[in-house]
C-alpha cells in the first residue's frame, strides 16, 4: 500500500521547466519633428534722399496719395543694419551646418552600430559553436 | 585462523586498492574538470578580447566621423564668416555716404539689389530650392552679391 502510494505521488512530480531569459535592447523610435517653413521674404525698396534730390523725392512721393512719412537711416546706421543682417545670416548658416552635421553623424553612427552588433552576434555564434565543438 | 588472517589481509588490500582507485578516479575527474574550466575560460577570454577589439574599432570609426563632421562644419562656418568679412570690406572700401550723395539713383539700385540678395539668402537657408537661373549663373554681375556660395553653385569668384 505504502509502495503504491509512493508511486502514485511520485508520478505527479515533474522536473520544473527551466526558464530562459535574454535581455534585448529596444529600438529607439524615430524622432519625428514638424518641418520648418520655407521663408518667403518681402521685398524692401530703399529711397536715398540727399539735400539735392529731397524735393524731387517728396514730390514723387506725394503722387501716391498717401500720407508721407519716411523711416530714415544715415549711412552709418544703414551699414550697421546691413552688418547685423549679415551676421544673422551667418548664424542661420552655422546653425544649419550644425543640424546637418548632427543628422549625418547619427545616421552614419546608427548604421555603424547596427553593423557592429551584427558582427558581434556572428562572432558570438561562431565562438559558441567552437565551445560546443571543443567538448564534443 | 590462518585463512581468516589471509582473508583480512586480502580485504585490507582490496580496501587499499579500492581507495587508491577511487582517489585516482577522483583526481582524474578533478583534472578533467580543471581542463574544461581552463578551456572555457580561454575561449571566453578570446571572445572578450575580440569584443573589446571590435568595440575599440567602432570607437575609432566614430571618432573618425566626429573629425569629418567637425571639419565639414568648420569649413561652413568659415564660409559664413567670410560673407560677413566681405560685406565689411565692401563698406570699408567704399564711402557709401559720399557715393549716395553723388549718385543717389545708382546707390539706390545697388542697395535694393543687395537687400533682395540677402533676403534670398535667408530663403535658401530656410530650404527654398535654387532656381534654374541661380544654378546657371557664372558671371559676377548676375551672382548673388551676399551669398554666392549657396545661391550660385556654378559661379566661381575670381580672387
Amino acid at each position: 500500500m505504502l509502495i503504491l502510494t509512493t508511486f502514485l505521488l511520485s508520478s505527479c512530480a515533474q522536473t520544473p521547466r527551466q526558464l530562459e531569459y535574454t535581455a534585448k535592447p529596444i529600438d529607439r523610435p524615430d524622432l519625428i519633428l514638424p518641418k520648418t517653413e520655407e521663408l518667403e521674404m518681402r521685398q524692401v525698396d530703399w529711397i536715398i534722399i540727399t539735400p539735392e534730390n529731397a524735393e524731387e523725392v517728396f514730390t514723387s512721393l506725394k503722387t501716391s496719395d498717401q500720407p508721407i512719412s519716411l523711416f530714415a537711416l544715415n549711412s552709418d546706421n544703414y551699414t550697421t543694419l546691413s552688418m547685423n543682417m549679415a551676421e544673422i545670416l551667418q548664424l542661420v548658416s552655422q546653425q544649419k551646418a550644425v543640424i546637418v552635421a548632427y543628422e549625418d553623424y547619427y545616421i552614419i553612427v546608427d548604421k555603424q552600430v547596427l553593423e557592429h552588433n551584427e558582427e558581434l552576434k556572428n562572432k558570438e555564434e561562431d565562438s559558441g559553436n567552437a565551445l560546443t565543438n571543443l567538448f564534443k | 585462523m590462518f585463512i581468516l588472517g589471509k582473508l583480512k589481509m586480502y580485504l585490507l588490500l582490496a580496501l587499499v586498492v579500492g581507495g587508491v582507485g577511487f582517489g585516482l578516479w577522483k583526481y582524474y575527474e578533478y583534472t578533467q574538470n580543471q581542463i574544461r574550466i581552463y578551456a572555457e575560460n580561454a575561449a571566453k577570454a578570446e571572445m572578450a578580447q575580440a569584443e573589446t577589439e571590435a568595440a575599440l574599432q567602432k570607437t575609432l570609426k566614430d571618432l573618425e566621423q566626429v573629425q569629418i563632421q567637425f571639419e565639414k562644419v568648420s569649413k561652413e562656418f568659415e564660409t559664413a564668416e567670410k560673407r560677413v568679412d566681405s560685406l565689411e570690406k565692401k563698406f570699408a572700401d567704399n564711402d557709401i555716404n559720399y557715393l549716395a550723395n553723388a549718385r543717389p539713383g545708382l546707390v539706390e539700385k545697388i542697395i535694393d539689389k543687395a537687400s533682395l540678395d540677402v533676403l534670398r539668402c535667408f530663403e535658401i537657408e530656410s530650404g527654398s530650392p535654387l532656381t534654374e537661373e541661380e544654378i546657371n549663373v557664372t558671371e559676377k554681375s548676375k551672382a548673388n552679391s551676399i551669398c554666392p556660395d549657396i545661391a550660385n553653385p556654378n559661379y566661381v569668384p575670381i580672387k
